[in-house]
């Protein structure tokens, strides 16, 4: 299930297997690349959840259930991002806190 | 496999037991009907469900072919070709030569009875969708 949500969400690209170990910028711009990425991704799947509450005020959606289910999944998401958030501060801060 | 799997397969599944639902709403509706368009009285519908595969990622496909989860459709709606329940009532426009009219042939405890168990494969859909939504939940905590 990670394989999946992760590679629908983009998260697999930022660390390829086998990192080569491009130098301290790369890590940090990979960071901010995917992060970036899952956010909109994440977006995404917002704006589905809202189009989907839209087609069923219009009438055009299959059916209420639908809709639920979409605005479950762009929940369940926006937690996951939400969490990889917490990680990636979190690891900042560790490395923030090495003594020089 | 991933839960929005699971949950989409949910989904199918309760798209299909909406279809049946109203299919018994309108035989239930019509259980009177002696008149259609297509002349004749109203036949009782009924819904065909098959197993359907659900829309997954091109590679899950091809490597799970045979273990794929596969979600329902309706594939056919048919109309029950039980013969009409005569009456004789000559009085009535819709009497035929012998005086009988020709009312459906719906049975309305019977159409209960699918209601209920429409509406029960409906929960039980949703308790699904919501223990793989709980599950996923449960999965994000592992990093609390």
């Amino acid at each position: 299930m990670i394989n999946t949500i992760e590679s629908s969400i983009g998260l697999g690209k930022a660390f390829p297997a086998g990192e080569k170990g491009a130098g301290k910028a790369a890590p940090i711009e990979d960071f901010s690349k995917f992060l970036g990425e899952m956010v909109d991704k994440v977006n995404q799947n917002q704006q589905s959840a809202d189009k989907a509450v839209q087609n069923l005020v219009t009438g055009e959606a299959k059916g209420l259930h639908e809709v639920m289910i979409a605005v479950e999944k762009s929940a369940i998401s926006f937690q996951f991002l939400t969490q990889v958030r917490n990680k990636a501060l979190e690891a900042y801060q560790e490395i923030m806190r090495m003594p020089v | 496999m991933d839960f929005f799997t699971a949950m989409d397969v949910s989904s199918s599944a309760m798209t299909a037991e909406r279809t049946r639902m109203n299919l018994i709403s309108s035989n239930l509706a019509n259980a009177n009907s002696t008149k259609t368009a297509e002349g004749g009285p109203y036949k009782r519908k009924d819904a065909v469900f098959s197993a359907a595969p659900v829309t997954e990622s091109f590679g899950a496909a091809l490597n799970k072919a045979a273990n794929a989860p596969t979600g329902v459709a309706v594939v056919q709606i048919t109309e029950d070709q039980n013969p009409p329940r005569l009456q004789y009532d000559p009085s009535h426009p819709d009497a035929n030569a012998e005086g009988y009219v020709a009312y459906p042939n719906v049975n309305v405890v019977e159409e209960m009875a699918d209601m209920i168990a429409a509406t029960r494969a409906y929960e039980a859909n949703v308790t699904a969708t919501q223990a793989a939504k709980s599950m996923a939940l449960k999965t994000l905590e592992i990093s609390r």
